[in-house]
């Protein structure tokens, strides 16, 4: 009894539904309409939520109206594109590399719409892909740290040895022989990003080589670089380590000298804004210090102990890299 | 059914018994008509399983319910309404005694469930039905798994509880076990009371003249037609095979059986017939010794077996290779599914071909309902053996293994079997009987061996049933290894 | 007749009672049901588009439902779809990108294809060969099996298999001879799935084999007394099953992403377990069930498209229908065993 009157229950509300089954809509509209896809939750507290703070802040800055989808799965990437694509959206962003197969095989079918994946290298009129330009903040470290070190030796522990990862050490490195040719950086890869006890181990194996200043690109394992210098300055030697992607300055704030800040939701808001205004561009979009997108934040605590010389000098750099004087050099991806 | 009274239920299968059971002890609601404990009326009302035990119905189930890992005042206690929070071995094992003795039910208090006898067990399990105070006890087929012995001992322990008034229904196949200990019996016929009558005044030919509604003539055998001089259609030579316990392993069994004759091999559970069981199906692997069928050896192995014409029945369903949740027909074929047989031509199973193969043996074997498609699952013990029988025997097999193959069946079901033994027998074919119904072995085996500890002992012709039985026991070492 | 309705009548009152409940259930996280299930059923099968979305997304887990029902039927608790699908993506991949000309023509489908299945069936086959050879679970194996997949692929991908440029950790693309011939993105998986539904139901009902898997299935025991190995037609049951999931890897990978990727499959190995319980593990049956679950998964995406529903959320919804379907239909399953006579009506 009760299954049947369940039953008819949901039997009205397929058919209620059904009316509007209408065939394909195009809506065209005035407001200006942005679209996420990412490939995880929004709540994971890094790469997906940060993406989706972005959005919101589209939604509130520009006044868009916004929609957001998790995908699945790479072969539900396309259809998602499709169906934003079909009802009118303008700007359609898919967070991640692995969605510019997908956007490119759509793109063609809906000129009016443009699509940005977060990082990746393919490129149609109405397809980009945004690339942080996090290179230039790492190499303000790398300079910063040649500048200071006494042994001329400095370490860069990665997580997976991905060319983005490789590229901001790349800087680092150049930015290390800009201060003090022959510097010597040694570059350790964990193989995974989260893994605290590894990265301890191997940021305390390279202050055993000598090196004095770290930087990571692990995420939050950085925890574990940090705590393995804490540990040397504790013993009395003069060792510092850099943050990366965010403000790491705070969780050791004895001995991260700076970050390397990456600024995801405004990345979003930067490219919204150029969408919307129409100066978007068939080109990679290329964020960095120039649009605020990325910073290098020295630790105030730890600044004063700095040369004033010195401390020009980042200055000057930091604004040619700014102006675009400065063209720092970055992997090859 | 009077406080006090030992009540017998006598039926074939499919008569009604487990469904009244069930009825009894609250797994199964009547549709209609009322259910009266101790006067009150309990039916119609809220009942199940938990407002029968709680009206003093028990039950006492064929299959042990004990928990095997745990002694018995453990199991008394575990899911017991009345259990104490705290478990104190030493006060449970003393209440335990108290209530065994009570009842002149011995049960040994420390051992684990799973290292006492067959017939240890039951008496824990009354003990605990009596624990949760059951004044009626529906006891279930308590003989069927027994030896004679235990048998023999237990019949005055539910004298002895008959005589405390404590009621009990007593469910059995066996005509002089009910004759013994039954005060009344109630026989059911096709879901109807036939008729209730006074156990000891009643003949054993009435009561099976009421339960099959005709009455039973007796087994006509015909005189041995053993063909001696050609090879023998079977037989075992020194066959060693582990066993699943110590006492189980076949110790080198030697046995010719000839063209035309039913050896019978006696003996008590556990003794190594599972074994040797298996062997001859083929699914347990001799680690020494060899099988030969009409002086050809054979290997090991279900497939080569059948091949050579070796036919098995089992007292188990699954033992006989019956599929529950397959059809009738598809367990008539589901021994051919191997060898490309007319069944199953070119890889393919041919349902046409299966299901007329299932109605010509319903016909032939009387198997109801006559429905080739139901599911072995839901036909009585006796229908069930019936597709059996039919499958090994359809093979033209030479050979039978017939492995207590009237376990379970009413009178009516295992007379049917053991007319399909005679006449294969007559017809020229060699059968090894093994069973531990000694009745069975000694109506119907032309020779009869006992197996005793995985070994087989000659027993001479004019042995009584006493002897007979002290050698199955183990307890003399009369005639010498056959 | 009217006992086949039933039937068939339990497992969609399951799916629409279910729908029912979800109501309350976005009522009580704060959404407004109608729009949202609106959007559901809209984008599950509300046009043509929704449409093609629901046959995309049914197909992987019609091939994994198919590889499900049929283990299960041979009493083969087979949990490891998920990592037979990725095995077989993996030897497609392998196979497209490694082996096969770039150039090629339309021909490079039918290796590519060939290729999912056997390295699906070699990966069920390994659980199998556990089984019958150690006496391993297969419940166990299957599953830590699916971990080995996964982190097979990530090491592929980041490894040997990555594409060349070595950017980002994704294979090569396939050559474009290999993709699966698609009509109006409706990609040749799609009948081809269907067609595994039908050669799997002929497979366990007309064939020899399959009356022995099914045997087994039943009681593994018996099975033995007849003489049928159960060990033998488990691994046989379980390498069958890997070769169905191994091809629903390979259809996702040249029907739809064109390249191998971590994440190929969020559970539809998984999810495959549910859509065959809910066509109670009848191959047909499987279709029907695919299909549904295929459009609750499209119609949750438009959820969060068009009535910005939180995935949370929709996945909440989405729990709840699977677990209730399924539950549903297993329920009656039970039901309907006790209305036959019990076993041995003594």
């Amino acid at each position: 009894m009760l299954v049947r009157a369940a039953l008819l229950v949901a039997l009205g509300c397929f058919v209620a539904a059904l009316p509007g089954c209408g065939g394909e809509t195009t809506q065209q509209t005035e407001t200006f309409r942005v679209a996420l896809l990412t490939p995880g939750s929004i709540s994971d507290g890094g790469w997906n939520q940060a993406a989706y703070d972005g959005l919101e802040r589209v939604e509130r800055e520009l006044g868009a109206r916004v929609s957001h989808v998790e995908t699945k799965s790479p072969a539900q990437f396309e259809e998602e594109f499709r169906s934003y694509a079909r009802d009118g959206f303008d700007l359609v962003f898919g967070h991640g590399f692995e969605y510019q197969e997908a956007a490119a095989r759509v793109a063609p079918s809906y000129p009016e719409t443009v699509f940005v994946t977060t990082s990746g290298n393919t490129v149609l009129p109405n397809l980009a892909p945004m690339v942080f330009e996090l290179e230039q903040a790492t190499y303000l470290c790398g300079w910063l740290a040649a500048k200071l070190s006494s042994s001329g030796r400095l370490g860069a522990i990665g997580g997976v040895d991905l060319p983005s990862i490789r590229s901001t050490f790349v800087a680092f490195r150049a930015g290390a022989e800009a201060a003090r040719p022959g510097v010597s950086v040694r570059e350790v890869f964990l193989g995974r990003f989260d893994d605290v006890p590894a990265a301890r181990e191997a940021a305390t194996a390279l202050l055993d080589e000598g090196a004095d200043f770290l930087i990571h690109q692990v995420n939050d394992a950085g925890r574990g670089v940090f705590q393995a210098v804490q540990e040397r300055a504790a013993k009395g030697s003069r060792v510092y380590a850099f943050g990366t992607n965010r403000n790491q300055n705070d969780m050791a704030p004895d001995v991260v000298l700076a970050s390397a800040v990456l600024d995801v939701p405004s990345a979003f808001v930067e490219v919204a804004r150029r969408v919307e205004s129409g100066s978007f561009r068939a080109e990679p979009i290329r964020l960095g210090m120039g649009e605020g997108i990325v910073s290098f934040v020295l630790n105030a605590g730890l600044s004063g102990g700095i040369e004033a010389p010195v401390l020009q000098e980042l200055a000057a750099l930091a604004a040619k890299i700014r102006s675009g004087e400065l063209q720092v050099p970055r992997g090859n991806f | 059914m009077a406080p006090g009274e030992i009540h017998a239920l006598l039926g074939e299968n499919g008569a009604g018994k487990s469904t009244l059971m069930n009825v009894l002890i609250g797994l199964v609601r009547p549709d209609t008509g009322s259910l009266c404990v101790a006067g009150a009326e309990v039916v119609p009302g809220p009942w199940s399983p938990r407002a029968a035990l709680r009206s003093g119905v028990a039950m006492v189930h064929q299959h042990s319910t004990l928990v095997p890992a745990m002694s018995v005042p453990e199991n008394l206690c575990f899911g017991a309404a009345t259990a104490p929070v705290w478990f104190r071995p030493a006060r449970e094992r003393e209440r335990v005694e108290r209530l065994a003795g009570s009842f002149g039910l011995d049960v040994p208090v420390d051992a684990r469930v799973e290292d006492l006898s067959v017939g240890q067990r039951q008496r824990a399990e009354i003990l605990r039905a009596l624990d949760r105070g059951a004044r009626v006890l529906v006891l279930d087929e308590p003989t069927a798994a027994l030896t004679a012995a235990e048998t023999r001992a237990l019949f005055p322990a539910l004298a002895r509880l008959r005589d405390r008034g404590v009621a009990l229904l007593f469910i059995s196949h066996k005509l002089d076990e009910i004759r013994e200990i039954a005060d009344r019996v109630t026989v059911l016929r096709r879901g109807r009371v036939e008729a209730t009558v006074s156990a000891r005044e009643t003949s054993a030919t009435e009561l099976g003249r009421l339960m099959l509604g005709h009455e039973i003539p007796p087994l006509a055998r015909a005189a041995r037609v053993a063909i001696e001089g050609r090879p023998p259609a079977l037989a075992l030579r020194d066959l060693e095979a582990p066993g699943s316990r110590e006492a189980g392993r076949l110790r080198g069994l030697r046995l010719e059986i000839f063209a035309g004759e039913i050896v019978g091999v006696a003996g008590i559970d556990g003794n190594g017939q599972r074994e040797l069981e298996e062997v001859l199906a083929g699914v347990r692997e001799p680690v020494a010794g060899e099988i030969e069928v009409d002086g050809r050896r054979v290997r090991p192995g279900v497939r080569s077996l059948r091949a050579a014409g070796v036919a098995h029945v089992s007292g188990e369903r699954e033992r006989g290779g019956l599929v529950p949740g397959m059809s009738v027909a598809e367990n008539l074929a589901v021994k051919s599914s191997y060898d490309g047989g007319r069944l199953f031509a070119r890889g393919l199973y041919r349902r046409p071909a299966a299901r007329e193969n299932a109605i010509e043996a319903i016909r032939r074997f009387g198997i109801d309902p006559p429905d080739p498609d139901r599911d072995v699952a839901t036909l009585s013990g006796g229908n069930a053996q019936k597709v059996a029988v039919a499958r090994e025997l359809a093979s033209g097999a030479r050979v039978l293994v017939a492995v207590n193959p009237t376990r379970g069946l009413d009178v009516g079901s295992a007379r049917f079997v053991h007319e399909q033994i005679l006449a294969l027998r007559d017809a020229g074919g060699a059968v090894l009987l093994v069973s531990t119904e000694l009745d069975e072995v000694l109506a119907l085996a032309d020779r009869v061996v006992a197996m005793v500890r995985g070994r087989f002992f000659d027993v001479a012709r004019d042995t009584d049933t006493a002897r007979l039985g002290a050698i199955l026991l183990g307890e003399t070492s009369v005639g010498d290894a056959a | 007749m009217k006992e086949r309705l039933r039937v068939l009548a339990s497992p969609i009152a399951a799916a629409l009672a279910s729908i029912g409940i979800a109501v309350g259930v976005l009522l009580a996280l704060g959404h407004a049901p109608l729009g949202a299930l609106e959007a559901l059923v809209r984008g599950a099968g509300g046009s043509p588009a929704a449409w093609t979305g629901t046959l995309q997304k049914s197909t992987p887990l019609l091939l994994t439902g198919l590889a499900v029902a049929l283990s299960f039927r041979c009493g083969v608790w087979n949990i490891g779809a998920e990592g037979q699908l990725y095995a077989g993506a993996l030897a497609a991949t392998f196979v497209a990108t490694r082996w096969l000309p770039a150039d090629g023509g339309a021909w490079l489908v039918a290796p590519v294809l060939v290729a999912g299945a056997l390295g699906g069936a070699g990966f069920g086959a390994l659980a199998g060969w556990l089984r019958a050879a150690r006496g391993v679970s297969e419940v166990i194996s299957t599953i830590l099996l699916n971990f080995v997949a996964i982190q097979l692929v990530a090491y592929a991908i980041q490894g040997p298999l990555q594409e060349a440029p070595r950017a980002y950790p994704q294979s090569d693309p396939l050559p474009h001879g290999a993709m699966l011939p698609a009509l109006d993105r409706l990609h040749l998986g799609v009948p081809l799935a269907l067609i595994a539904a039908l050669v799997v139901a002929f497979l366990i009902d007309r064939t020899a084999v399959g009356f022995r898997l099914r045997a087994v299935g039943h009681a593994p025991e018996a099975a033995r007394f007849a003489g049928l190995s159960p060990e033998r037609l488990g691994t046989l049951a379980l390498a069958l099953a890997g070769g169905l999931a191994g091809l629903a890897g390979a259809v996702e990978l040249a029907g739809m992403t064109g390249r191998l990727y971590e994440g190929l499959s969020p559970g539809p190995g998984y999810t495959a377990i549910a859509v065959a319980l809910l066509a109670r593990l009848a191959p047909l049956a499987v279709i029907p069930s695919a299909l549904f679950f295929g459009a609750l998964a499209n119609g949750a995406l438009a959820m969060q498209r068009e009535a910005a529903i939180p995935s949370v959320a929709t996945q909440v919804v989405q729990g709840i229908v699977i677990l209730l379907s399924v539950g549903f239909a297993l329920g009656r399953l039970s039901l309907a065993r006790e209305r036959v006579p019990s076993e041995g009506e003594a």
